[in-house]
């Protein structure tokens, strides 16, 4: 848990810390929104995902989606949270093309999920806790495109109203390595959960930064809103200009302004969006057209006893249950179709580590190559499975089985069938390696007696003259055994 | 013959209906003609006479195969603030002046479901903000009533659902939705002489009514007697799964609990806190004949406290102010409605929105807009949901004792179009007796059981428990019968 | 209570309702008369512990996650002031 003081930055009087806390806005995986029945996907043609609710007619009113319900209870537990059983869904009012109502759905004073954790790894190998502060449902806005014609912004409701979790951090970042942690851990959770892709680039998770700096160990510092960053890199980059934008404010004995900044992701800056004199007043009140949302212990109870097992926990158990490293148990934990691969490996009784190898450098190797992910992979948990159990069984010699797996990515065939195909099978009986060694041992007596005269260093000679002579396919093991005694 | 048959009740009429007596397509002409005729009182804004035809003469067709709903045939008006698909609904606005929804609220589809016919869609405050119904970009609607010593004055026929008052007293519709916020549909019942109930909180759907405040919001029927008022209810009332704050439960037989009830021993609440200043007496006068007539029909009469009334006014125009604000703040001019172009989005959305509304409901999004403000949210908003919370507390409180609760429904008879305009106050606290029954979510009849020394009909309210209403009425079938009067603005009496 | 010049100004702006100089001063005089009447809540006693809810206590209803609309982008778009390859369009926002 301790802090190091890489995360330091040295400034002209002295050295300084960076202070963050993240609000992620993460789009639940759901079929429909989450007040209305259109459908949430992603890339549509323009208002065709817009029901009468989202595009805020007359008398339109908001009825919950059970399910996102369900999404926001499973995150809030995946990150050990606090479940509130009783929310209310507030009005945030304020005008914007793309916002039909004139408010936006949310949850203000009573979020549905309270305080809660999650961890993070860092390349040092140590882990820190970011405490999370809470996490609420929200609905989306739409889109206005600005750039399509010089005096009009064009504006798209298909995204309104998709539903939405905002996940808000305590204060507890150090670094722009720390919050690329985060937003990894965060997104890992969520995926193995199944409640949101993660997929940055669909904007299905964009955050805010709250970024301040301070000399170590001084008060918090007046902080400033990044908004809208969506992605890792960006973050990084953000971090990096703003921390450096206020230390050197402050080092110049300026005095930082609370205030909201938009991230240029052309120029690498930040720059003021609003201060805080001309934040909006919003109006939070209760949503009429909602009752407050009631939850039984039960059905949170239920959706706990249904959980699957979490990175962190899996990390742990493959650990301690197959003696892996820790740094293949956090490869393989990494994303949970990886750990899904691995597991179905492993559901015929291998060698952990061997099943390991092969799928972190053969397969990973391969994959990253043809530029495939683990979903998309030509080779199959079951064939893979058939590959490694062929070494086991000393069917195939490592170096045979490689080119046998480049055989089986590129021809989709199992591995047993190229074996046969190519007279690849290791010769294992004893009668006929013996046959061979003594072959080649009456055609050298002279290295037979120098060897037996006591030049050891000959016995690779022997191995590689059978070995040859077998055309590699001879069992290495077997091979040096029966040596060894031919010679004794 | 036509004169005779808008004259019909909506019980009546069904009758004739039935015996084919008359066709629902000529009992619709009778009624389009009857509306031809009093164009002046401005009771609809949009009149839908081919489609009251084309409907009229489905339901012959259906009433050839005895497929007969509940309203079989009956041409009915509705509150021009429910959406009606392909049938402008303006809400009396003229942010809305052109909208044409492409759907139908669940209560009017209900009404069709049930075989009812459109007439027309009915002259209403903007809004639904008003107890006058002169707020209306449309003109105001004049009463059909005429004041006994001063037949030229024009009185209004209250608000909000004041076309669909005068429209059902005048026969121009032989029923009509109304919407009720704070007395929307019972004081204007008590000012034209008919029936209107608003229902508990949750009864009748809000999808596809253009909201004011949803948290009062609640449609309900207008009608001429009770006995009408029952089916209208019966027809609109039941479950929505698309109303998030719709109650899920079993809507009773309202029409038949009225062929046999007895109200022995049923225990009839009065509250103190209901005799204000300013009270006409002769109204209080016929509160106490009230209470004598269902005293001689056994019912017991009780006093009951409510001492959180005095709060409900105020409370209620902070609630209803600042979620009208919100509800409000769709009328933008992007995606429907007005638009005033300019240059800028800002100018867009304010000079849209200047113009589109008028003055009162203007006023109204600044008063809800300052009690949401930042700094003021808790001493307004938040106190006034604990008041609610206690007038809530009060009702409860008073039922433990009583059944029903019987009030005046307006402290005055009708006044006079143009007066009580210098304040915006003196407006509001026509009200006063209404308001705490939409605070507390609570079902109200307003039933007419008078005429005024000025010949004008005077009402008393009665306030159920919640999903009492067979009850109120039960009680109120007693009221109408004590009472008889013919409740005809033509014949004054 | 008092509502000056700036306030109703200020009201008006996050209402986004455009108000001239002499509805400033009118609506100044109204919203001051409205809320004075108003002020009468100030003086009622509330009782620890009430608290601010709406008065119906049935339970939130809930919807299956079902794709049941939307695909009417005419309906949705019919009654726009203004829009072009249907989407909406309002003067160009500059951010």
């Amino acid at each position: 848990m301790a802090e190091t003081n890489n995360n330091l930055i040295q400034g002209k009087n002295g050295l300084w810390e960076i202070v963050m806390g993240l609000e992620v806005h993460a789009q639940i995986s759901s079929q429909s929104k989450l007040f209305s029945g259109a459908a949430a996907d992603f890339g549509a043609e323009p208002n065709t995902q817009v029901s009468l609710v989202d595009a805020a007619m007359p008398g339109m009113l908001p009825v919950i989606n059970a399910f996102c319900i369900e999404q926001a209870i499973k995150t809030g537990l995946g990150l050990n949270a606090t479940i509130n059983l009783k929310s209310v869904f507030d009005r945030k009012n304020y005008f914007y093309p793309d916002l039909p109502a004139g408010y936006q759905i949310s949850q203000y004073l009573y979020p549905i999920v309270g305080s809660g954790y999650l961890t993070i790894d860092l390349a040092n190998g140590q882990s820190k806790k970011i405490r999370i502060t809470r996490l609420h449902l929200e609905q989306d806005a739409g889109k206005s495109i600005h750039d399509q014609h010089p005096h009009k912004t064009y504006v798209d409701l298909n995204r309104a109203g998709i539903a939405l979790m905002e996940i808000v951090s305590e204060p507890d970042l150090r670094s722009a390595e720390e919050v690329a942690a985060y937003l990894k851990k965060l997104r890992m959770i969520m995926r193995y959960l199944k409640t949101c892709d993660g997929n940055m680039e669909e904007g299905s998770m964009r955050c805010d930064i709250n970024v301040s700096v301070r000399h170590p160990g001084g008060n918090l510092g007046t902080r400033c809103e990044i908004k809208n960053v969506n992605s890792i890199r960006f973050a990084q980059q953000a971090i990096d200009y703003e921390a450096r934008r206020q230390i050197d404010i402050l080092e110049n004995g300026g005095t930082i302004e609370q205030e909201t900044r938009l991230f240029d992701a052309n120029k690498g800056t930040t720059r003021t969006m609003r201060s805080k004199e001309h934040a909006p007043d919003y109006r939070y009140f209760p949503d009429p057209d909602l009752l407050p949302l009631l939850l039984k212990k039960e059905e949170v109870q239920r959706l706990k006893d249904t959980l699957i097992e979490l990175p962190d926990a899996k990390k742990q158990r493959l650990i301690d249950q197959y003696a892996l490293s820790a740094y293949d148990a956090t490869v393989l934990v990494s994303e949970p179709e990886i750990a899904t691969y691995y597991e179905k490996l492993l559901s015929k009784k291998r060698d952990p580590k061997v099943a390991a190898n092969w799928l972190i450098v053969e397969l990973f190797g391969y994959l990253n190559k043809i530029g495939k992910t683990i979903v998309e992979s030509p080779i199959s948990p079951e064939q893979l499975g058939e590959l490694v159990d062929l070494i086991g069984a000393g069917v195939l010699s490592g170096k045979m089985a490689k080119d046998v797996f480049v055989e089986m990515a590129e021809t989709g065939q199992a591995a047993g069938q190229i074996v046969s195909k190519r007279g690849l099978q290791q010769v294992t009986n004893s009668k006929e390696i013996e046959r061979i060694i003594q072959q080649v041992l009456q055609s050298n007596p002279d290295k037979v007696a120098e060897y037996k005269s006591g030049k050891d260093k000959l016995f690779g000679f022997f191995v590689g003259q059978v070995m040859k002579a077998s055309d590699g396919k001879a069992n290495p093991a077997l091979l040096n055994e029966l040596l060894k005694k031919a010679l004794s | 013959m036509t004169e005779s048959l808008v004259n019909l009740t909506l019980v009546q009429a069904l009758d004739g209906l039935k015996k084919k007596s008359f066709s629902s397509v000529e009992l619709t002409h009778a009624y389009l003609a009857n509306m031809q005729q009093k164009r002046n009182l401005n009771a609809y804004i949009s009149e839908t006479p081919d489609k009251a035809l084309a409907m009229a003469k489905q339901s012959d067709q259906r009433r050839v195969k005895d497929m007969v709903g509940l309203l079989e045939g009956v041409p009915v008006a509705i509150k021009d603030l429910f959406c009606t698909e392909g049938v402008k609904t303006t809400a009396a606005s003229r942010i809305l002046e052109n909208f044409i929804p492409t759907y139908e609220s669940t209560i009017t589809q209900n009404i069709w479901k049930n075989g009812a016919v459109l007439l027309g869609k009915t002259n209403l405050d903007e809004f639904a903000m008003g107890s006058s119904n002169i707020t209306s970009h449309f003109g105001p609607v004049i009463s059909p009533w005429k004041h006994g010593s001063d037949r030229n004055k024009k009185l209004v026929p209250g608000g909000s659902s004041g076309g669909s008052a005068a429209a059902v007293s005048a026969r121009l519709a032989v029923a009509a939705t109304g919407t009720d916020t704070g007395g929307s549909i019972r004081q204007p019942a008590a000012f034209v002489g008919i029936v209107g109930l608003k229902p508990t909180y949750g009864l009748c759907s809000r999808w596809g009514i253009v909201a004011f405040a949803s948290s009062l919001d609640q449609a309900g029927p207008m009608a001429r007697t009770v006995g009408d008022t029952a089916l209208m209810l019966q027809a609109m009332a039941g479950y929505d799964p698309q109303d998030s704050t719709s109650v899920n439960t079993q809507v009773p037989d309202y029409f038949a609990a009225l062929k046999n009830y007895s109200l022995r021993g049923l225990k009839i609440g009065i509250p103190k806190e209901y005799v204000v200043p300013g009270m006409a007496p002769e109204i209080e006068k016929l509160w106490q004949q009230g209470m004598n007539w269902l005293k001689s029909a056994g019912a017991e009469i009780q006093e009951v406290q409510l001492p959180h009334t005095k709060y409900a006014l105020p409370t209620y125009y902070i609630i209803a102010p600042a979620e009208a604000s919100s509800n409000l703040a769709r009328y933008d001019g992007v995606r429907y409605g007005l638009r005033i172009p300019a240059q800028t989005l800002d100018d867009m959305y304010e000079l849209t929105r200047a113009a589109g509304f008028g003055r009162e409901v203007k006023r109204r999004i600044l008063i809800g807009t300052y009690v949401l403000s930042a700094g003021y949210y808790d001493a307004y908003y938040v106190k006034a949901q604990k008041l609610r919370a206690l007038i809530l507390q009060d009702f409860q409180e008073a039922y433990k004792k009583v059944d029903v609760i019987l009030t005046p429904t307006a402290p005055t008879q009708a006044f006079g179009l143009g007066e009580k305009m210098s304040d915006p106050i003196s407006m509001y606290l026509n009200d006063v007796f209404t308001v705490p029954v939409n605070l507390a979510g609570l079902p109200a009849i307003s039933v007419p059981v008078g005429l005024s020394s000025d010949k004008l009909p005077l009402g008393l309210q009665l306030i159920g428990k919640p999903f009492g209403e067979t009850t109120l009425l039960q009680v109120a079938h007693q009221l109408e019968k004590n009472a008889s009067l013919k409740n005809d603005p033509d014949l004054g009496e | 209570m008092s509502i000056d010049h700036n306030t109703v100004k200020k009201i008006a702006t996050l209402a986004k309702i455009r108000l001239t100089p002499e509805e400033v001063q009118s609506y100044g005089q109204e919203l001051q008369q409205i809320l004075k009447w108003i002020e009468q809540l100030q003086e009622a006693k509330i009782p620890n512990g009430v608290l601010p809810d709406p008065s119906m206590k049935t339970e939130l209803q809930r919807r299956s996650d079902q794709v049941t609309d939307g695909g009417n982008t005419d309906k949705v778009l019919l009654n726009a002031p203004e829009k072009a390859y249907d989407f909406f369009c309002v003067p160009k926002v500059v951010e």
